[in-house]
């Protein structure tokens, strides 16, 4: 319950349409992109800059409130549910590029700043930001530096923390602390390190410092046709060996395939068992040889065909069909869930036939779109949860992969994030003296646990049960 | 499913949302505001909760659907092809039921009054007295009241020039079009309407134009009168449905993507079907088919403002720009957020002032940095808003239907 | 316990044969230790620590040694841990590109192990020979390949530490793509062991370029060499970018850029490069072995000097700087030698150890300067003595910004007691 005169004292502070507090204008916060489990929050609060954050949150601090953050809401582990924490603060009016320095290469951005807009607004100089993850179209900065989000062209690039630079951090006091900046190398602790992917249970993030990269010069995409994933496996590990560094080198299983050619028509080959998406960029000068041994490299593991992308606009196209195929997918079936997990790169064909394995095993379709240089996989299963009995199996069947990642030395999250989703699998990877430092850490920031509660951590309580009972699941 | 158990919608058609926010940052209201109630997702959670019954109607969730402009842009950002345009328009007629009767009949007037000719034109006849006077914009301005800026924004009233039931094309007949005039389009821009007879005539379409044509339905259905929109569309099915027809087009945008979905507003009328399979943007059909090099310079910047029911509803974006682009002397400048909605769309800058107001600030600043000299915006309702605006602004900035722009470079206009 | 601390607490624990009195030459900034403790394993490291933890000694970890001048002086040194004996790789696939180390391998010994496949971990602290992976990531040194390649926060993915009271703690993991939990692997990357004693790493690997190539151009003025710098920076990415001020008098300015890739990329790299030379009307010539070159820039600030003032500023703000630290160095007598990275805004600048009796002085007038534009002026080399001059501006570090009082709640939850390397660290942490 939220203390009398709660809003009104909010709204005195954000403007009278920054609170929400109706029931019906409320539920539709009941849940991210991670729909399995739903709660709305008591109250939304939307401040409209960094220094009303602050003034929200110290308000928030002295009431005794815990608050959860939320950006746009396209988070994958369900990050924004809010547990045991009535009031969410919300960035989306957050929306301003405050200072573009293009000779330094850096850009200051609220964290409500939608990621795409960044690159826009620095297209015209040639520079753009890395990071790119699939849904660079809605997520915000903040939600990236939150989940420390990647992205198809992170194998080359690396992911959001190799490109953020300081952050503007307003800790559950309502304190801001400036960490790092554009100049690099301050002297201290990589704090701003520390604060990416802590999905926002250190403060929130309010602004940040990123590092703008070069535009490549040239690109060569290509889709090579595989007739099974094994293949295809095969040929990342034989592009991997022979020295060169794609861009981006992408996998999509069969029933992928099929749901994205339905949905944007890109010319895929619908009868094929997977197809990889590769992409080579830099100088000009070395992308010949590269291209040409990439082709022989596909062929030789077997690829049916090898295409490229003869213009901006095909290339354009295979990439809106790659980074929406999560979507698209939603023309297969009316509900379905994306796992994310990590495997060594060699594990990769392994893993893929564990999943499948386990599809059988739980009678359910599984579909497969990843990030094969990574190693970073995306198995989409699908369901209907109005089916009974069917949300319990999709959840069995996620914690069966996961485990399988782990088993095989990977991680059981590669960008979506621990959030509420996996916290029953955070003690498959680390040992109690680990998580104990994890909290350590946390309590260092946030020792009343009022920043994102719940969440990222097993506490005490949630350590042991897969699904904490307060959390309701929708069925 | 029997129909019984639908309150509006098939749940299916909201289950195909799946909650991945990536149409957020394409709606305009989304942007302005930040509140997830008034996104393309929040507002697909509503209605899916009003099908289940979890929700009534209450003001405060009418409130959120009425603050959708309609503009489909999350449909054209949808990967999972939520028919979000479809939704909206079902539910709109289910919340009228229950607005307050005040709040109805105020919908039903203005209803009435936009789509039937001989009230409009009396209900109107005082703006025509203000339509585009300097004066008029002066006013405007010192008193910022922006029902002026409209008059200042409409042509100066020189009457409705009649057109003929038939234009001949001027050269190799390529093939046949039945122009829709379009009620408030027809009443306020008639020039436009002219302009694109003519051009169609340049590129060798043959130009049929039954008189008294009425209302598409757009209007109705905007404002939640699914009856009263059904009523329009068959009568205008039955008055202009030709069989020799290959086209049929309209210089409003709104009529245009509207008329795309005559097959299944009246699924058992053959003439809404033959409608509906063959409407096309104008622009559209002049860029295939092709015209003959305009001769008359224009040295200016022109930067494209695309219409949502242009771009959105019926997927045409280049075509304009290409044929603009052959206009000697034309500089085709960037307008940043060139997608997103100015406000007008339909009636809402007359039933949601406040949002449509933020979004025309919004558009207005775009403008302003896109340095162009003239704004194309191929739609009547998108042209009176941003004129308005820029009126109100005094904002040296010209803003035209590319069609005019087109006849002018063409030797067509006036 | 029953042994007394003459014969050393620490026998049980690793051996007799691997503890050590300390000598003269185990000294940290003028602060003895009293044992040189070498453990052989994980469990030995735990086990030393507990001693230490038991009988409250402050324990320093150690590699080679090479790096120790970087950091305040400690104010207690009771153990130097040793890691010199875990030495070994612990796992490599190169087919995954990742590798899992112990903390006292060399980048040498790791280099050769990584260069039969044709991978390498990109990273180039000065004296790289003598340089573990304990001590490149306690020190986060770094040289001219961070241009292109980044630091060690930017390839370590995994690390393995024990803390003060002798308890392990893993962060991150072996894949190269990991969000689960907190990034613990970056609060101990150049954290001069403050937080643990760091025991093993696991790193992302790169491919080696096939071939290197660079380009050298001579310069009247280092503005000049600057802004030109920053021209060939947005002609090509580089894959280093230098601008050196380190010959004998008259000491002309030199630009040197590097090209690193196949070798028809590095051919128009360099290429392109000349062109960009020529256009501003400046003579280049092709460096015949860049890679040496390369290394000979990454230890050139370290063997010129004893003191190495290193200043961080945006890149665009370089040419400005050098002149005001010139200007700044003649004052106070020194004859200072300049090495700057155009890409990450790093000036290093070198002064005989002799000259540098004012360090205080001049630490006191340029540091600020920096730090009010959000850089930093740091003492990277010094004497112990010419430490001591600094002590009442800031120290070897200056001014940590704003998240001190966070960074010192970090090091209080993860060393309460204060015994890691106490005093070396950011505002005495």
């Amino acid at each position: 319950m939220l203390p009398p005169g709660f809003a009104q004292r909010m709204r005195g502070l954000v403007g009278t349409d920054g609170v929400v507090d109706r029931p019906e204008s409320l539920l539709v916060y009941e849940c991210d992109g991670y729909t399995l489990e739903r709660a709305a929050p008591e109250a939304v609060v939307l401040p409209r800059t960094p220094a009303e954050v602050a003034q929200v949150i110290r308000a928030l601090w002295k009431d005794g409130v815990p608050f959860v953050p939320r950006g746009a809401g396209t988070g994958l582990s369900g990050g924004t549910l809010p547990v045991e924490a009535p009031v969410m603060v919300c960035t989306s009016r957050l929306q301003k590029i405050e200072s573009i320095d293009i000779a330094n290469r850096r850009v200051v951005a609220q964290a409500g700043v939608v990621n795409l807009w960044v690159s826009r607004a620095v297209k015209d100089a040639g520079l753009h930001f890395a990071p790119d993850p699939s849904s660079q179209n809605a997520c915000t900065i903040g939600g990236n530096v939150a989940e420390n989000s990647g992205g198809p062209h992170t194998l080359k690039y690396g992911v959001t923390t190799n490109h953020v630079l300081g952050l503007e951090l307003v800790l559950p006091t309502g304190e801001v602390v400036q960490l790092g900046g554009p100049v690099e190398d301050r002297p201290g602790y990589d704090l701003t390190g520390l604060v990416v992917g802590s999905e926002g249970t250190l403060g929130l993030v309010t602004r940040a410092t990123l590092r703008l990269t070069r535009v490549p010069e040239s690109y060569r995409t290509f889709l090579a046709v595989f007739d099974s994933v094994a293949d295809a496996s095969e040929a990342v590990s034989g592009i991997i060996a022979s020295g060169i560094i794609p861009a981006a080198l992408e996998m999509m299983d069969g029933l992928i395939l099929r749901a994205v050619e339905d949905a944007f028509h890109a010319g895929l080959p619908v009868d094929a068992g997977a197809v990889l998406l590769i992409e080579l960029d830099g100088p000009e000068a070395g992308l010949p040889s590269q291209s040409e041994e990439v082709r022989e490299l596909c062929k030789a593991q077997g690829a049916v065909e090898v295409r490229t992308a003869r213009d901006d606009a095909e290339r354009t196209l295979l990439w809106k069909a790659r980074k929406r195929a999560f979507g698209a997918v939603g023309r297969l079936a009316p509900n379905y869930c994306t796992q994310d997990g990590v495997v060594p790169r060699t594990q990769v064909p392994e893993i893929l036939r564990r999943i499948s394995a386990t599809a059988e095993k739980h009678s359910l379709r599984i579909g497969n779109v990843f990030h094969a240089g990574d190693g970073n996989i995306h198995p989409i299963i699908l369901f209907d949860e109005r089916n009974a009995g069917e949300v319990e199996r999709v959840l069995a069947a996620g914690t069966e992969i996961l485990e399988a990642c782990v088993a095989l030395g990977g991680s059981v999250t590669g960008e979506h994030g621990i959030g509420v989703e996996k916290i029953a699998q955070m003690p498959l990877l680390f040992s109690p003296e680990d998580l104990h430092a994890m909290a350590t850490l946390r309590s260092v920031f946030d020792p009343q646990r009022r920043a994102n509660p719940h969440k990222l951590l097993p506490d005490s309580k949630v350590c042991v049960e897969a699904r904490a009972p307060r959390r309701q699941a929708a069925m | 499913m029997a129909d019984s158990d639908v309150r509006f919608v098939e749940i299916e058609k909201l289950l195909s949302c799946v909650h991945c926010g990536l149409c957020l940052p394409s709606c305009p209201t989304y942007l302005e505001l930040g509140t997830e109630a008034d996104s393309p997702r929040g507002r697909i959670l509503l209605m899916r909760a009003l099908e289940e019954g979890r929700l009534r109607p209450t003001p405060e969730v009418t409130r959120h659907l009425d603050s959708c402009l309609g503009c489909r842009a999350c449909e054209t950002a949808c990967p999972s092809g939520v028919p979000y345009g479809s939704l909206i328009e079902a539910a709109r007629p289910f919340v009228e039921e229950h607005r307050p009767p005040v709040a109805r009949f105020l919908r039903w007037l203005l209803d009435s009054v936009l789509t039937q000719p001989t009230v409009r034109n009396v209900a109107t006849a005082p703006l025509r007295l203000l339509a585009g006077k300097p004066w008029t914009a002066r006013f405007a301005r010192a008193t910022s009241l922006s029902l002026l800026g409209y008059a200042a924004a409409l042509p100066e009233w020189r009457g409705v020039t009649p057109l003929p039931p038939v234009i001949e094309p001027d050269r190799e007949l390529r093939g046949t079009a039945v122009l829709l005039t379009g009620c408030v389009a027809h009443s306020s821009f008639p020039q436009t309407t002219v302009s694109i007879a003519r051009l169609l005539a340049r590129a060798g379409v043959r130009v049929l134009i039954p008189p008294d044509q009425g209302c598409c339905g757009a209007l109705s259905l905007h404002l939640g009168n699914d009856t009263r929109s059904r009523d329009l569309a068959l009568r205008l099915s039955r008055h202009v449905s030709e069989d020799e027809a290959d086209w049929y087009v309209t210089t409003a945008a709104g009529c245009g993507a509207h008329l795309r979905e005559y097959g299944t507003l009246l699924p058992n009328d053959s003439g809404a079907a033959n409608i509906g399979a063959k409407a096309r943007d104008p622009l559209d059909l002049l860029a295939e088919l092709g015209l003959p090099a305009p001769q008359r310079p224009l040295k200016a910047k022109i930067a494209m403002h695309d219409p949502c029911h242009l771009l959105h509803g019926q997927g045409v974006k280049n075509a304009p720009r290409e044929l603009l682009r052959q206009i000697p002397g034309a500089e085709l400048v960037e307008l940043a957020e060139a997608e997103i909605c100015c406000g007008s769309a339909g009636t809402y800058n007359l039933t949601e002032p406040g949002t449509a107001g933020r979004l025309l600030t919004r558009k207005l600043a775009d403008i302003r940095a896109s340095g162009a000299d003239i704004i194309a915006a191929a739609n009547p309702g998108c042209l009176l808003q941003i004129r308005s605006g820029a009126i109100l602004q005094n904002m040296p900035v010209q803003i035209a239907h590319p069609i005019d722009l087109l006849a002018r470079a063409h030797g067509l206009g006036d | 316990m029953s042994q007394s601390l003459r014969t050393s607490p620490f026998e049980e624990a690793v051996g007799a044969e691997y503890v050590a009195e300390a000598t003269a030459g185990d000294a940290i900034d003028g602060v003895a230790p009293r044992w040189v403790v070498e453990p052989g394993s994980v469990k030995e490291v735990v086990e030393v620590l507990k001693v230490a933890h038991q009988r409250d000694l402050t324990v320093i970890g150690r590699g080679l040694g090479r790096h120790l001048t970087l950091g305040n002086p400690p104010r207690r040194a009771d153990v130097i841990v040793s890691l010199g004996r875990m030495n070994r790789v612990l796992a490599y696939e190169p087919a995954d590109m990742t590798v899992r180390v112990q903390a006292g391998c060399s980048l040498v010994a790791l280099g050769s192990a990584l260069h039969e496949n044709d991978q390498w971990l990109p990273l180039d602290p000065p004296r790289a020979p003598r340089t573990t992976i304990g001590g490149v990531l306690a020190t986060n040194l770094a040289g001219p390949l961070r241009a292109s390649q980044g630091t060690a926060r930017d390839l370590l993915i995994g690390i393995r530490t024990v803390g003060p009271d002798g308890t392990v703690v893993s962060g991150g993991g072996k894949v190269v793509k990991n969000v689960a939990g907190y990034d613990l692997p970056k609060a101990h990357v150049g954290a001069l062991g403050t937080l643990g004693i760091i025991v093993d790493a696991t790193f992302k690997v790169r491919p080696r370029p096939q071939h290197e190539g660079a380009l050298e151009i001579s310069c009247s003025d280092g503005a000049y060499a600057a802004g030109l710098a920053l021209e060939l920076r947005d002609t090509c990415e580089p894959f280093w970018l230098q601008i050196a001020n380190d010959g004998a008098p008259p000491k002309p300015w030199r630009v040197i850029v590097g090209a690193g890739g196949r070798h028809e990329e590095v051919v128009a790299a360099v290429e392109s490069y000349r062109a960009t030379a020529e256009a501003r009307g400046a003579l280049s010539r092709t460096v015949p072995n860049a890679a040496e070159v390369r290394r000979d820039l990454a230890d050139a600030s370290a063997q010129l000097a004893h003191v190495v003032l290193k200043a961080a500023t945006l890149a665009t703000r370089v040419g400005a700087w050098l002149d005001v630290l010139e200007t700044a160095a003649v004052r106070v007598g020194a004859t200072p030698r300049f090495h700057a990275d155009l890409v990450c805004g790093v000036i290093r600048m070198s002064i005989d150890s002799g000259s540098a009796e004012n360090l205080g002085e001049l630490v006191a007038e340029l540091r600020p300067r920096f730090e009010d534009e959000g850089g930093s002026l740091i003492v990277e080399r010094a004497t112990s003595t010419q430490k001591e001059g600094l002590s009442e501006v800031g120290g070897v570090w200056g001014d940590p910004g704003p998240g001190l009082s966070l960074m010192r709640g970090l090091k209080e939850a993860f060393d309460p007691a204060g015994r890691l390397a106490p005093g070396r660290y950011v505002g005495g942490l």
